[in-house]
């Protein structure tokens, strides 16, 4: 069974064809060919396929491209237009990508952090992350690239 | 020693696209006409195949290919050990495994048909159709078991895989002298490698007839193995290495590459595989669990005489690189001390369990664990200081570890130690119920391959004529920084900014060879390669802009670009002109080098002597714990880390590989373990296999030493695997000494932690 | 990986809902926010056809206050629930409980009506309601219905909806006034992890003698299903707060509980885990330290 999935994505509009089953990870990287967003278990638990639906961040891996209908998608490719988001930017300065494939999802997490909380504490960055997880670098550099753009945005 | 970019922080090249999300890892690829590839596994540990049935798969549409082990021309994966060590000890067995099961199943996992489809949809529903009839036989499922006469083989020929021993002096004559013995038996599991990125490969064949695979791998000399399995020429069958999302050593045995060659060769047409996470958990190899038996004995002023262990190792249903990790284990016994007398039997056995393999620290980090505890019991045994009993023993320059081989610069132990320590600062007051615990561990990896493998890598490095300069070189990247340090080797040598610096590719035909990014080689081998190409590359520039400046060569300076008279900056003219000059004259502007690890013959198997490794790398981390004695929770509240690295390429890349490094290893002290109830996993799921969140690490510090002592460019030690070394001895101990009580099991769970089944005898 | 295929039925009504679930052959399953749905169909524990979604039903998300009740529709996300002011306001015990769930972006999709449909004995919101004597109303072929709570959940995964009844939402009564209600989530193994237990309390104390009015108990994850501590609940009632009233709660509680043994620990473990946080969730609120409702590894 077919739907006709009419969203906007990455602030353009994008009207696709998708099965019913697709998810909306299987939509964006294999009908839309964006592969920043990652598939690393399928379950929900390593939030490498972390999007963001209408601002929020969501596990691309369990919501059905069904549910996109009208709604806003920001991927990894888009969270910044031909620059890079300060959020990119300090993760690579500081060396928090190492092997980098949970970075999109991470970033993506950090960025709807930031958006709500402008001023986070290490503890609080820790939280917002705690559903993206990383195997190379131990979160340290992670962590300190988030409160450097945090404190860029401060002062 | 201050360099202008060796030794500093620098965002690394391949930071920038992946922060972007670009198409780079092996499944961002799709080609026209893809088929999806699937596997089809055996759900049982142990089984005879009676029948394998693929009709109906075939006969569905949108079906390609449904390949048994009737398909595979040479269905076998073979292991080779070199010299003496392929003398085989009374009854071991070295056993080949299929790309596909022929009538035998071993493990649960174990490959038995390969489909290919025109969608991921199409494979499973051919998979649903596919027919095989498995009789169920006894397995064994512990390697304790599985020795015994009586147990059921997994191989015909009995189940001892492979053993070494070492002997060093006289063990008995040790323990007469010892005034005190402590004596404890350790015990570690299944660990999976759980990397983001699961085992991934995408394959064609191209406009030559080479059939070409670009997978997601730490191994490009894989393409050697796909070749003899289709009996290929090893020149038709080419692997690129694409940037992984992770390996630590579970991508280095063959994973999709024979499966995934077989489906192109076969459908002659472009082929994608990917392992699900179930299908990562349940199909890759482990880290080995071990058993270790350590008796040590020491005089009452603490100086170590005598270290007797017997090691136990579990190498599940295949040999894989089971031989080699327990060599790892064999000359990593002792820990870094000094002790004259040393009877160590090792052992690695079949059983019905999932395959054990590579796994960061390759066999260190179980006897780490041993022997890290082992001191601590010494020390409580003596009413001594932990750190005071460490620095007693000690490896100093000079001395000779367990094999007889002579440590020929300063291990720099002592230092790593008391630094570590030191920054822990004075001790918290606890609250019931929590309490405090502080504990570390020294420890030793070898970093680089075993010394008779005569190890090599190539590199090629040229200019472009505008100045910038090109690295070719197959090392591949697992998100290490590997292709990183290339740059910064080739950006010192010829006073380039780093980002004027390109590593193009990891390709088994397009770069030179550099091996394999494992055994915590690839800075020390492709490092050394490219370093020596990029003097000879200096060399020529530096003659020519001699020419170009009127003066002497060894006057000529290379920095930000160009080349200028040292002392008279003036004096100068761009790289990009000395380059055209270069190129116009005849002279050389690239040069292709390799480079050659020292080597030397095989150790003796029976004892164990001989120079097994070039160097080693040497650290310790200390770790503070809060225990809750009503729950048993362990929170890891401090990790200090303190190693001489050598010298750092990339100061922050060499951070961050330690800080991965403890993250990787307190999971394995405190929450991994792969769950096996008679070979079948209980846990092939990230939601009951849990690693580390940000919400178990603490913010990991590091202390780096660089003594310059490496073999490595730039004095470079390595780190990748002696990062995690020590994290779960550590851990242990902290926890040991919150507790009162000697832990001796991992991981530490809290249920265990609390009812006593983390120690020995509870 | 792919799903295995499905139709989808997108209802715009809960009429409509009901409907399809009802024509449906007996492979169709309701999905609200796919958390608990979706990794089933991956891992292939379940092969639903068709899949009935709920996102299009109006009037599926309201958060409302209705005679002094707090009206939740079936679709709130646990997410709305953690951030919602009326439910922060008014029944803080729930958004707590909310806001321990999981992690953020699971938070963001994981709706009221899909948990208590799913009924996971280790639920982080099914405890804070039982505390709250919430209702939870469901829509099925006989009519609408609404349930309390405490008979709601009735064994391991199983609940009393109807066979064809969907839940459409919960009401939960006002709060008595002066109750102070806290959570605690013990995660042993990685803090981020769902519950081994959960104990979500709410005690009234009489303001002149300091005594227990009414205490409210409930645990996750330490029987089939999430449950009322009622022996323990009454050993408190007229009782002060001392530290052996809170004691003898706690073993009652543990008495109570019924656990199974799975890899995340064994039942006697998670007994005993219960004895513990009881007693320091009681002693928490009893002494109003905010701590009580921390994610608890400690």
């Amino acid at each position: 069974m077919n739907l006709t999935l009419e969203f906007t994505l990455n602030d353009r509009s994008c009207r696709v064809d998708a099965p019913a089953h697709f998810t909306v990870l299987d939509l964006v990287r294999d009908t839309l060919a964006l592969t920043g967003t990652k598939d690393g278990c399928g379950e929900g638990v390593c939030g490498a396929c972390t999007v963001l639906l209408d601002g929020r961040p969501i596990r691309a891996c369990l919501v059905l491209a069904a549910r996109l209908g009208g709604r806003r998608l920001v991927t990894i490719e888009g969270i910044a237009g031909g620059e890079l988001d300060p959020l990119q930017e300090a993760f690579a300065r500081v060396g928090a990508v190492q092997c980098g494939f949970c970075t999109p999802g991470m970033i993506l997490s950090a960025r709807a952090l930031l958006e709500e909380e402008p001023a986070p504490s290490a503890e609080d960055v820790r939280e917002a992350l705690a559903g993206n997880l990383c195997r190379c670098t131990g979160y340290v550099k992670i962590v300190e690239a988030v409160l450097v753009v945090a404190q860029g945005r401060r002062g | 020693m201050s360099y202008r970019v060796i030794g500093k922080s620098l965002p690394r090249p391949d930071a920038w696209e992946k922060v972007r999300g670009r198409p780079i890892y092996a499944g961002d690829l799709a080609l026209s006409g893809m088929l999806h590839g699937l596997i089809v596994r055996s759900p049982y540990a142990s089984a005879r195949i009676a029948r394998i049935d693929t009709r109906a798969a075939l006969a569905l549409p949108g079906v390609a290919a449904v390949l048994t082990h009737a398909d595979v021309p040479r269905n076998e994966l073979r292991m080779e050990l070199p010299g003496r060590m392929a003398e085989a000890t009374a009854g071991a067995v070295l056993a080949t495994q299929p790309v596909l099961a022929v009538d035998r199943v071993r493990f649960q996992g174990e490959p038995v048909v390969a489909i290919a489809a025109e969608t991921p949809e199409v494979a499973s529903r051919a998979a649903d159709l596919i027919e095989v009839d498995y009789e169920e036989l006894p397995g064994v499922y512990d390697p304790i078991e599985a020795l015994r006469p009586a147990a059921p083989e997994v191989h015909e020929g009995g189940n001892v895989l492979r053993r070494w021993h070492l002997r060093k002096g006289d063990i008995g004559e040790g323990f007469r002298k010892a005034d005190v013995v402590v004596e404890h038996t350790y015990r570690t599991p299944f660990i999976d490698h759980v990397y983001l990125e699961t085992e991934t490969g995408i394959g064609w064949i191209d406009a030559e007839g080479v059939l070409t695979l670009r997978v997601s791998t730490q191994v490009l000399e894989h393409f050697r193995d796909v070749a003899e399995i289709l009996q290929l020429p090893h020149s038709r069958v080419r692997l690129e290495g694409a940037y992984l999302g992770g390996g630590f050593g579970g991508k280095e045995d063959v994973t999709v590459e024979c499966l995934l060659g077989l489906l192109v060769w076969k459908t002659r047409r472009p082929v994608r595989l990917v392992f699900s996470r179930e299908e990562s958990f349940i199909g890759h190899g482990k880290r080995h669990p071990y058993v270790l038996r350590y008796r040590t004995g020491a005089t009452r002023s603490g100086e170590l005489v005598a270290l007797q262990a017997e090691l136990c190792s579990d190498s599940g249903a295949y040999a894989a690189l089971s031989p080699w990790v327990l060599f790892y284990s064999l000359v990593t016994a002792t820990g870094p001390y000094r002790v004259p007398n040393v009877h160590v039997d090792a052992v690695t056995v079949y059983t019905n369990n999932p395959i054990a393999s590579a796994y960061r620290t390759f066999g260190s980090i179980q006897t780490c664990i041993a022997y890290e505890g082992q001191m601590d019991a010494l020390a409580d045994a003596l009413g001594m200081d932990p750190l005071e009993v460490r620095a007693r023993n000690f490896l100093r320059k000079g001395d000779t570890i367990a094999t007889g081989q002579a440590l020929e610069t300063e291990p720099m132990l002592e230092e790593t130690m008391r630094r570590a320590w030191a920054q822990l600062g004075s001790p918290r007051a606890a609250r019931e119920p929590v309490r405090i615990g502080r504990g570390l561990a020294a420890s030793f990896t070898p970093y680089g391959r075993m010394c008779w493998t005569h190890d090599s890598a190539s590199a090629w490095v040229g200019m472009e004529l505008d100045g910038t300069a090109v690295v070719r070189c197959a090392a591949p990247d697992v998100g290490g920084g590997q292709t990183a340090s290339l740059c910064s080797i080739v950006a010192e040598i010829l006073g380039l900014p780093v980002d004027h610096v390109v590593a193009v590719g990891r390709d088994s035909h397009f770069t030179p060879r550099a091996g394999t990014t494992t055994a915590t080689r690839q800075l020390f081998m492709s490092g050394n390669a490219v370093l020596a190409a990029a003097r000879e590359v200096r060399r020529h520039l530096v003659d020519q802009a001699a020419e170009m400046l009127e003066a002497a060569a060894e006057d000529i300076e290379l920095a930000e670009g160009r080349a200028f008279v040292r002392g008279v900056p003036v004096r100068a003219v761009g790289l990009a002109a000395v380059v055209k000059a270069a190129s116009g004259s005849g002279r050389p502007t690239q040069a292709l080098d390799k480079y050659d690890a020292p080597s030397a013959p095989t150790i003796d198997p029976l004892t164990g002597q001989g120079k097994p490794f070039n160097d080693y790398t040497f650290g310790t981390q200390a770790v503070e714990v809060e225990v809750d004695g009503e729950t048993g929770v362990t929170r890891t509240t401090r990790l200090v880390a303190c190693y001489d690295v050598g010298q750092a390429i990339n100061r922050q890349s060499t951070e961050g590989q330690i800080e991965g490094g403890a993250a990787q290893g307190l999971g394995h002290a405190l929450m991994e373990e792969v769950v096996l109830e008679q070979g079948i996993s209980k846990n092939p799921h990230l939601l009951d296999y849990r690693i580390p969140s940000t919400l178990d690490v603490p913010m990991v510090e590091t202390i780096l030493i660089e003594s310059g002592h490496g073999l490595g460019p730039f004095g470079a030690k390595g780190i990748g695997e002696p990062a995690m070394t020590p994290t779960p001895a550590a851990v242990m101990n902290a926890v040991s000494r919150a507790t009162g009580r000697r832990m001796t099991e991992l991981p530490l769970t809290a249920e265990r932690v609390l009812n006593g089944s983390a120690s020995e005898g509870a | 990986m792919r799903l295995r295929a499905f139709d989808l039925i997108q209802p715009d009504t809960v009429a409509d809902a009901v409907d399809a679930l009802a024509r449906a052959s007996t492979g169709a399953r309701v999905m609200a926010g796919g958390t608990a749905l979706v990794p089933m169909i991956r891992l292939g524990l379940i092969r639903p056809d068709p899949v009935i979604t709920l996102h299009r039903v109006s009037g599926l998300a309201e958060i409302k206050i209705e005679e002094s009740a707090l009206r939740l529709g079936a679709m709130v996300t646990v997410a709305d629930l953690e951030r919602a002011p009326l439910v922060r306001g008014g029944w803080s015990l729930l958004a707590r409980a909310a806001g321990r769930v999981a992690t953020p972006a699971i938070r963001n999709s994981a709706t009221l009506g899909g948990n208590l449909g799913y009924a996971e004995a280790a639920s982080d919101i099914a405890p804070a309601l039982l505390c709250l004597d919430a209702t939870i109303e469901s829509a099925g072929p006989a009519g609408e219905r609404a349930l309390p709570i405490a008979r709601f959940f009735t064994g391991f995964y199983e609940t009393a909806l109807e066979p064809g009844a969907i839940v459409t939402g919960v009401r939960v009564p006002p709060v008595p006034n002066g109750a102070v209600g806290g959570y605690v989530k013990f995660c042993p193994r990685s803090a981020e992890d769902k519950p081994l237990i959960g104990v979500a309390a709410l005690v009234v104390r009489d303001p002149d003698s300091g005594r227990c009015r009414e205490a409210r108990i409930a645990l996750a994850g330490a029987a089939p299903m999430a449950i009322r501590v009622g022996r323990a609940e009454g050993t408190l009632r007229g009782e002060p707060l001392s530290d052996g009233a809170i004691r003898a709660a706690a073993d009652a509680a543990a008495g109570e509980a019924d656990p199974l043994s799975d890899l995340m620990g064994t039942a006697r473990y998670r007994r005993e885990m219960v004895r513990v946080w009881t007693r320091r969730l009681l002693a928490a609120l009893r002494d109003g330290d905010p701590a009580s409702s921390s994610r608890a590894t400690r």
